[in-house]
Order: C-alpha cells, then structure tokens, then sequence
C-alpha cells in the first residue's frame, strides 16, 4: 500500500492511502504531475503541502475519504440535477456537529480548494438544508450573518415579494 | 444565450468584484466567523439548491447574498407575463406565495434563464384605446 503525506498548514504530518487521494482533482493532478505514481519514485520522500488546509480540517477531510473510498467520482458539472441530490445519513451525521460554525465552512472551502466534488456537493447541499422552512431573520441569526438592511429596506424588500391587489 | 457553466461563473465573479471590500472589511472587524466567510462560488453552489421561496428569504439575510441571488437567475416561477409597451418592456413573475414585480421593471437579470410553466407575452400599443384593444386579445389566449 502507497502512502502519501500530506502536510497542514500548521505543518501536521498526515499519510494517506495513495488510492483515497483519487477523489481530490487537486492532489491528483500533484500526483501525476510530480511523478509520484513511477515505481522508481520515493513518494515517502515528497510530502505534498496544503498551505490552505489547517490539521483538524484536513483530519475531517481524510475521514470522509475513507468512508468514500471507492465511491465513483463525478466529473464535470451536472447542473440539472440539483433537486435529487440527498445527503445520505452518514455524511449528515458527519456534518451535523460542526454544522451552523466556522468548521463546516472551513471543511467545504477545504472540499472547493482540493476539487472533491462529492464532498463539495453534499456539504453545500447540507448547509442548503438548514435553510428549509426558515425565514430571513432566522437564517441570518443560526449562520451569525450581520444585519445590514434598515427597517425601511426590509419593508420594501417584503413589499417587493408580496402579493400585489 | 447559453453560456458554459464555467464561463457564467467566470462572469458572475468579475461582475461582483466590486463587492469584495465590503467583504473584507468585514472580516477584519472580527465579527464571528458566519456564512458570509465562503466565497461567492460556493454561495452560488448553495444558492443553487434551494427553492425558489427558499431563496427569497435567503435573500433577505443580507445584501451580499441577496445580489449574488439575484445575478444567478436560474429561478423557477409559475407564470411569467412580459409587456411590451413601445420601447419598454416590464414583466411580472409569478410564484404561488410570491410575486415579482418591482425588481422586474428595474433590472429583467432576474428573469436570467428563468423557467415557467406559462409564459404569456403581451404587446402594448401607445394609444389608450389601442392599450385595452391588445390587452384583452392576448389574454384571451
């Protein structure tokens, strides 16, 4: 079995399986590149850096690899299919304790920047999902987005929308 | 006018360029980390997964959202209704708990690759006689 290390921004060590990486179009591309992949390569000796990626994000990112490992990776977008994606159990309770603070958000900007599509997609659709059923005021209070409308604005906002006799 | 996913959001980015000092500053000011931390493609990815109603109150938790919403299109509606009177054109987009008009007159980039189940398209001439004349024919269809 091939390891790979990856190196955290805050310079923590992580070997990874060399066949997880598949799933990151960003650590692939290094690896092709770089030749990682030759039998007469020392990968050991070529640890890959992820200046943007802190240890305790990059641990959650391993983790949901290995749970993964193996599942097809999409490629290119399908944009018309966004209704139909469910977030399967597992990935829920994987999300849900980080879910409404900053490490979900770390984790799907982590997800943007080493280009795992299906991380990408079912992280942004669990965040969709806490929007279900709420309104603005609500939404804007769980995920701490400052205010920024006047009073006069949200009227005209809630005009704008509204029934019209 | 359809334009490669990659293109529209090549687009999207440099047409809200201008907003990415508000952004910054706003970081800076050592506000607790919220949504408005991720960038704009990735709001646009979430905007994207939601319900037209449910996008509407996402637009109300602020202005940065609510512009990117807005410059994306792709809503879905019930029923649109453009006039065309003379040389300008107003719409109305319907939904069954929302309707969208003001927004329309001013700026049709909410219509941006709208989807409708009915669309009807009315033509205005100037006069007030001809008006009701060419109304009440095409609502007949």
């Amino acid at each position: 079995m091939v390891l790979i290390t990856l190196v955290s921004s805050d310079e923590q060590n992580f070997p990874v399986e060399r066949e997880l990486l598949k799933q990151s179009g960003t650590i692939e591309t290094l690896i092709v590149n770089m030749n990682l992949d030759d039998e007469d390569t020392d990968a050991a000796a070529m640890p890959i850096p992820l200046p943007n990626v802190k240890g305790d994000v990059l641990e959650k990112v391993i983790q949901w690899m290995e749970h993964h490992k193996g599942d097809p990776v999409k490629e290119g977008d399908n944009e018309d299919n966004n209704a139909e994606i469910v977030v399967p159990q597992w990935d829920d309770d994987f999300f849900k304790p980080a879910m409404y603070g900053s490490k979900h958000l770390e984790l799907t900007v982590a997800a943007s920047y080493l280009d795992i599509k299906n991380l990408l997609t079912l992280s942004c659709k669990a965040i969709s999902n806490t929007f279900k059923g709420k309104t603005g005021p609500q939404i804007r209070e769980e995920w701490g987005v400052p205010n920024e409308f006047t009073p006069e604005e949200e009227e005209a906002i809630r005009k704008e929308n509204e029934w019209s006799e | 006018m359809k334009l490669a996913p990659f293109k529209l959001k090549q687009s999207l980015l440099s047409l809200f360029k201008f907003l990415k000092p508000m952004r910054n500053k706003r970081s800076n000011s050592g506000v607790n980390p919220s949504l408005l931390t991720l960038p704009h493609d990735l709001l646009l990815i979430i905007i994207e997964y939601l319900s037209t109603d449910e996008r509407i109150e996402f637009g109300r938790t602020c202005k940065r959202i609510q512009q990117l919403s807005f410059a994306l299109g792709k809503m879905v509606f019930d029923g649109i209704c453009v006039s065309i009177f003379d040389q300008e054109v107003e719409a109305i987009a319907i939904n069954t708990n929302h309707s969208f008009n003001s927004y329309v007159i001013t700026d049709m980039r909410l219509l941006r690759k709208a989807r409708a189940e009915l669309l009807r398209i009315e033509i205005v001439c100037k006069s007030d006689n001809d008006t009701k004349k060419c109304r009440s024919l095409y609502q007949k269809l």
